[in-house]
């Protein structure tokens, strides 16, 4: 697991601390923040959460879906994988710098949130879980979109907004589930944002849907699922082709 | 157990039948390779032949699609990750980290091959003086040009000193001098000790190497010391010829049956004979019969690339006498 944390330095190092990276990482929480505080009845307090939740979910699954591409059209893919660090390696090093990286840039609109709304942390272990399982899940997410067929950036960008949209918008974030149509609550347990977004309004005193427990479980078996999809993804692709 | 036993002991790389398809594409087709350990053995073919297809699966990345291998004694197929942490590469368009420092390309590699942290300073170090690139640890390796690329990915493929290092055309798109150095520099190692497979399509470098191979259409078809190579499957006359108008003396000759082969390279015809007695006389007369005039006509050494035309040549004589028969025809 040493190579693990070797190979997240270096997404660290190559991919997240590029000025544009962090810049639009800290932006986009902030545009979501002000988009959704705007003309809005509802307190300002119990957007905190959602907005939380959207940029944990876009932060830590946006690097992820294009760093395996680049890598494979630099060829340092090939010669990561011709190295004693195993694809589990691999894939965990970059599941946990986007991870950090996710989790660390929702460290800004919750601190924004705590000072400017009368929004209060109710659940410390709740929003603790909410954003390190929340950031797995997603990273892991990240990581899949990158496993699949084409290396072309702008396809796999396509592809990983094709995919992240949707799993928002039946997410629960935007319209609270209660508040849903039957349907809706029906698909809204197939987002892995769902879970995260509910730990997170837990950890800040509002009604969550599930209990805490079953969000953190479907976070770590989104997690694991994803991994699992993305590992043999790769295999496929590398030991056939 | 495995059916057969490699002399591990001798051979550093032993393949029997090792043979990879890509869907209907049949890229390596059983090959047995033997690779002594200690020397250097350069693996030449012409673009397709299936070189690349070779080392990826000796290095454990590519699942060969039939027979076996052992790398250092290790089976290909039950571990390949114990090949990987043994081995060195470096692929084809050398794979740096362009966004990483020198240093940090070096310190990667040490950390992902587990370079111990206590020698890992030094080891370094003596990687940079190897490399030649000490006073460049800062730069960015996006800015290097091609020769201290090429150095700095061979020494990250050797950061974690590896009995044996696969070089998939490491001098492709470098500079003559920065090739001659790196030549030395991998002739050094290799008479230090480290077995070392390397891919070429330079012929100058090829005379360079303990043993060649040479594969085509994913077939091994001649292998053996570049002497041995010449002197023995190699004994037909090679001359050279300057004309001022080599288009047609090239086409002239290449009509003739005792000649084999018609290169030209720019005023120079390069002929290879089909029969041991053709001479430079026998040329010149050749030509004058023809009203082709010829400035001289000199008989030289055959180069490896005369080797390989002629190995390739003969190779597909013979698959085309074999489709022949197949098909009942009496051979030509
Ligand atoms: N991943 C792949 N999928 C399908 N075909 C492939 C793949 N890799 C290689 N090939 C094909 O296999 C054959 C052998 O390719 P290989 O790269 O081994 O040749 P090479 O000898 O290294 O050539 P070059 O000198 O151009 O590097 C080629 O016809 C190539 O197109
Ligand atoms: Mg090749």
């Amino acid at each position: 697991m040493r190579a693990a944390l070797v190979v997240a330095r270096k997404d660290v190092l190559i991919y997240y601390f590029k000025p544009p990276v962090v810049t639009f990482g800290l932006v986009f929480p902030l545009f979501f923040f002000l988009a959704f505080a705007v003309g809005r009845p509802v307190p300002l307090s119990s957007l905190v959460s959602s907005v939380l939740a959207m940029a944990l979910f876009f932060s830590a699954s946006a690097v992820g879906p294009l760093i395996t591409p680049w890598e494979r059209q630099a060829r340092t893919w090939e010669r990561l994988v011709t190295s004693p660090a195993s694809l589990e390696a691999i894939l965990a090093g970059d599941v946990l710098a986007a991870s950090v990286f996710g989790a660390g840039i929702t460290l800004l609109p919750l601190v924004l949130g705590l000072v400017v709304t009368p929004a209060r942390i109710t659940a410390p272990l709740e929003l603790v879980a909410g954003l390190l399982l929340g950031a797995l899940a997603f990273a892991a997410l990240g990581v899949l979109l990158a496993a699949r067929g084409t290396d072309a950036p702008s396809e796999v960008m396509m592809l990983s907004n094709l995919v992240r949209l949707p799993l928002i918008f039946v997410s629960g974030v935007l319209v609270p589930l209660d508040q849903v149509p039957a349907w809706g609550r029906w698909v809204a347990p197939l987002s892995p944002l769902t879970y995260g977004a509910d730990l997170l309004r837990g950890g800040l005193g509002e009604a969550r849907f599930f209990p805490a427990w079953v969000d953190a479980l479907a976070l770590v078996a989104f997690a694991t699922g994803f991994l699992a999809l993305a590992r043999f993804l790769h295999q496929r692709r590398d030991r056939a082709a | 157990m495995p059916s057969w036993a490699p002399d591990a002991g001798r051979l550093a790389v032993v393949t029997r039948g090792l043979t990879k398809r890509f869907g209907r594409l049949l890229a390596v087709d059983h090959l047995d390779l033997e690779v002594r350990r200690g020397e250097l053995y350069g693996f030449l073919g012409p673009n397709g032949a299936g070189k690349s297809t070779t080392l990826r699966m000796l290095c454990g990345i590519l699942e060969p699609s039939e027979g076996d291998g052992h790398v250092l004694g290790i089976d290909l197929r039950r571990h390949p990750e114990r090949v990987k942490s043994s081995i060195g590469y470096m692929s084809q368009r050398f794979s740096l980290y362009d966004d990483l420092t020198v240093e940090e390309n070096l310190t990667f590699y040490a950390r992902v091959y587990m370079v111990p942290r206590a020698g890992r300073a030094a080891r370094l170090q003596q990687m940079l003086r190897l490399g030649d690139l000490v006073g460049r640890e800062r730069q960015l390796a996006g800015q290097l040009s091609g020769g201290y690329r090429q150095r700095l990915a061979l020494t990250c493929a050797l950061v974690h000193g590896p009995e044996m290092v696969f070089l998939d055309e490491p001098t492709a798109g470098v500079d003559p001098v920065s090739r001659r150095t790196f030549w030395a520099l991998v002739r050094r190692l290799a008479d230090q000790g480290t077995t070392i497979l390397i891919t070429t399509h330079y012929m100058d470098e090829a005379e360079l190497c303990d043993t060649l191979g040479f594969i085509y259409q994913g077939r091994l078809i001649a292998h053996g010391p570049p002497a041995r190579i010449k002197a023995e499957a190699f004994a037909r006359p090679v001359l050279e010829l300057q004309a001022p108008d080599p288009r047609l003396a090239a086409e002239a000759l290449a009509e003739w049956d005792a000649v084999e082969e018609v290169v030209r390279a720019g005023a120079r015809v390069r002929v290879i004979g089909a029969r041991q007695d053709l001479d430079a006389a026998a040329l010149t007369a050749y030509l004058r019969a023809h009203g082709v005039a010829a400035e001289w006509v000199t008989a030289v050494e055959p180069t490896v690339e005369d080797l390989f035309v002629s190995f390739v040549d003969r190779e597909r004589k013979a698959r085309v006498r074999e489709q022949l028969q197949a098909l009942g025809a009496p051979p030509a």
